[in-house]
C-alpha cells in the first residue's frame, strides 16, 4: 500500500457516511455511491489494500452523477471535477481507521481511474436501473401561506416521497436489506419511531433522487418546481388522492385496528417496553385489518412487501397509520386551497 | 457446505438457483500472485481485510461466501480490464484454471459476462487441482 497522502484529519464526519449502492462490483464493492447528508453524495473508489482497504472518496454533485450515468463523463472526469479528495482507510470490520484530505491535483496517478472509465451497467449489480435521472415536477400553490406552512408541507411531502421511494426500489439488491433494517428496527412506541423512520428512509435516498427545488414562484396561483423522480412523486400523489377519496372507510379501519392494539395493551407501551405476544387469533385479526387498510389506501400492490419488511402485524399497523397521518396533512393543504391536487 | 456457520443466518443461502453439477466443468478464476495459494480460494466474506463500509454490511450477503469463476479465459480477461480501469485497487496477477466436479459444490447459472458463483462443499479442495494458465496485467 502506498504511504499516506495529504493531511490527516478527524475521521468522525466520514464514519457516519451511509452506503447507498454499488456502481462497480466484483466480490465486493469497487466503486460505490455513499451519502453524507441530505445534500451531499460521495463516490468511493477502491484504490489500494494492505492491512486496511483504502478508498478514494470524492464529493459528487448531481449534475456530474447524471453526466457519468449517461456516458458523457468518465469516473476519472468525475474525480477531476470534484472540489476535494479524501483517502479513507477502512479495516476488515468496516471501521474507519484514518482519513486524509488532499487536493485533486495531488492524487497519485496510481490511485486514479483510467481516462476511459465510463459507466458500464454490466459491472453494476443493479444494471441499468441504477442512478435514474430526476425529472421536473411541479407543486401548484395558491392562497396565503404562513411560515409554518412553508416548513410543514415540504416536510410532509418529503416523508411521503421517502416512504414510496422505499417501496419502489426493493428489486434492487443493494436497497432491500437497508430498507428492511429500517422497517423492522424501530419499536413504534411513542413519536420517536415515526420521526426516525422517515428520517432513516430519507437518508437512504441518494441526493440525486431527492427533491431539489429548481424554482419557487410565490403568487396566487404560484408554483414550486422540483427535480425528483417523477415515478415516485406520481405514486405519492396517487396515495394522497386515494386516502382522500376513501377517508371514511380508512378512518373506520383505523378505529378497528386501534381497538385490537388497545385490547392487547400495545397502544400504552413506553419506548422501553417489549411488544407483547399477541395470540394467534389476535394476530390474524390484525393482519386482516392491516390488509384492508393497505388496500383502502391504494397500496395493495405493496402489501406483501410491507408485511415482509415490517416483520410483524403491530409494526405494519403502526407504519401504515403513520403514513395515513401524513397523507391527512397533505390533504389539509389541498382542502384549504393552498396546494392543488 | 463450507462456511455454513456464516451462511446459516442469511436468508436463502445458498440460493436455490445454485445447482449441483451434472458434468465436470472447466472454469477460470483470478489469482493474486504467480503462485497458487490456499488464500486464492477464500471467498470475499472470509478474506482479510474484507471490503466493507460498515460492520457486517457486505458479509451479510450470501455471495460473500461463494467463489467467483468465469466460464472462459477470454471472458475473465475482458472483465478484468473493465474492473481495473475503474478501480485501481483491484489488482490480480494470474489466471487460475480448475475443473470443478459434482463433489465440489453447487454453482449458479453463468451471467452474460460468463461469471458464476460456486458454493463449495465441505470436502472440496480446489487448491489441490488448480493450475496457473496465464498472467494478467
Amino acid at each position: 500500500m502506498l504511504s499516506q497522502y495529504g493531511t490527516r484529519i478527524n475521521k468522525k464526519g466520514f464514519a457516519s457516511h451511509i452506503w447507498v449502492e454499488d456502481l462497480v462490483y466484483f466480490d465486493g464493492p469497487l466503486v460505490s455511491l455513499i451519502k453524507e447528508s441530505t445534500t451531499q453524495d460521495y463516490l468511493y473508489i477502491f484504490v489500494d489494500s494492505g492491512q486496511l482497504n483504502r478508498w478514494l472518496a470524492v464529493p459528487v454533485e448531481r449534475d456530474s452523477l447524471i453526466e457519468y450515468r449517461e456516458g458523457g463523463l468518465s469516473l476519472r472526469g468525475v474525480v477531476e471535477k470534484s472540489a476535494a479528495a479524501y483517502f479513507v482507510d477502512i479495516d476488515g470490520d468496516g471501521a474507519h481507521q484514518a482519513l486524509y484530505r488532499c487536493e485533486i491535483s495531488d492524487i497519485p496517478p496510481a490511485y486514479l481511474p483510467d481516462e476511459d472509465s465510463f459507466f458500464d451497467p454490466s459491472l453494476c449489480p443493479d444494471g441499468n436501473d441504477v442512478l435514474l435521472s430526476p425529472t421536473r415536477y411541479t407543486i401548484y400553490i395558491d392562497g396565503s401561506w404562513f411560515m409554518e406552512d412553508w416548513m410543514k408541507m415540504p416536510k410532509t411531502f418529503t416523508q411521503l416521497y421517502a416512504f414510496i421511494y422505499s417501496l419502489q426500489f426493493l428489486d434492487q439488491k443493494s436497497f432491500y436489506g437497508q430498507v428492511r433494517r429500517i422497517y423492522s428496527s424501530f419499536p413504534w412506541r411513542g413519536g420517536f419511531s415515526a420521526v426516525h423512520f422517515y428520517k432513516s428512509l430519507n437518508r437512504l435516498i441518494p441526493s440525486l433522487h431527492e427533491a431539489r427545488v429548481s424554482r419557487i414562484q410565490y403568487s396566487s396561483p404560484g408554483q414550486i418546481d422540483l427535480e425528483l423522480l417523477s415515478m415516485v412523486s406520481k405514486r405519492a400523489d396517487e396515495l394522497v388522492g386515494c386516502t382522500s377519496d376513501n377517508k371514511v372507510e380508512i378512518e373506520q379501519s383505523i378505529r378497528e385496528i386501534r381497538k385490537v392494539l388497545k385490547k392487547n395493551k400495545v397502544s400504552q407501551l413506553r419506548e422501553e417496553d417489549p411488544i407483547p405476544d399477541l395470540s394467534f387469533d389476535q394476530r390474524k385479526k390484525l393482519a386482516n385489518l392491516n390488509s384492508k387498510l393497505i388496500f383502502e389506501m391504494g397500496l395493495g400492490s405493496h402489501q406483501e412487501d410491507i408485511f415482509g419488511l415490517a416483520g410483524n402485524e403491530v409494526r405494519v399497523a403502526k407504519i401504515i397509520i403513520s403514513v395515513y397521518r401524513r397523507t391527512e396533512k397533505m390533504n389539509w393543504y389541498i382542502s384549504k386551497g393552498l396546494v392543488a391536487r | 457446505m463450507k462456511y455454513l456457520e456464516y451462511m446459516k443466518d442469511i436468508k436463502d443461502c445458498p440460493p436455490e438457483a445454485a445447482l449441483s453439477l451434472t458434468d465436470p466443468v472447466e472454469c477460470f478464476r483470478y489469482g493474486k500472485s504467480n503462485v497458487i495459494k490456499p488464500s486464492d480460494f477464500y471467498p470475499p466474506g472470509i478474506e482479510n481485510p474484507k471490503r466493507l463500509f460498515s460492520k457486517n454490511s457486505g458479509s451479510k450477503q450470501c455471495s460473500a461466501y461463494a467463489l467467483s469463476f468465469f466460464t472462459s479465459y477470454e471472458l475473465l480477461c475482458c472483465h478484468y480490464q473493465k474492473l481495473k480501469k475503474n478501480s485501481p485497487g483491484f489488482k490480480r496477477s494470474s489466471v487460475i484454471r480448475v475443473t470443478i466436479e459434482n463433489t465440489d459444490g453447487r454453482k449458479t447459472v453463468p451471467s452474460d459476462n460468463g461469471h458464476f458463483d460456486l458454493y463449495e462443499s465441505e470436502s472440496s479442495d480446489l487448491h489441490a487441482k488448480a493450475e496457473i494458465v496465464g498472467s494478467l496485467c
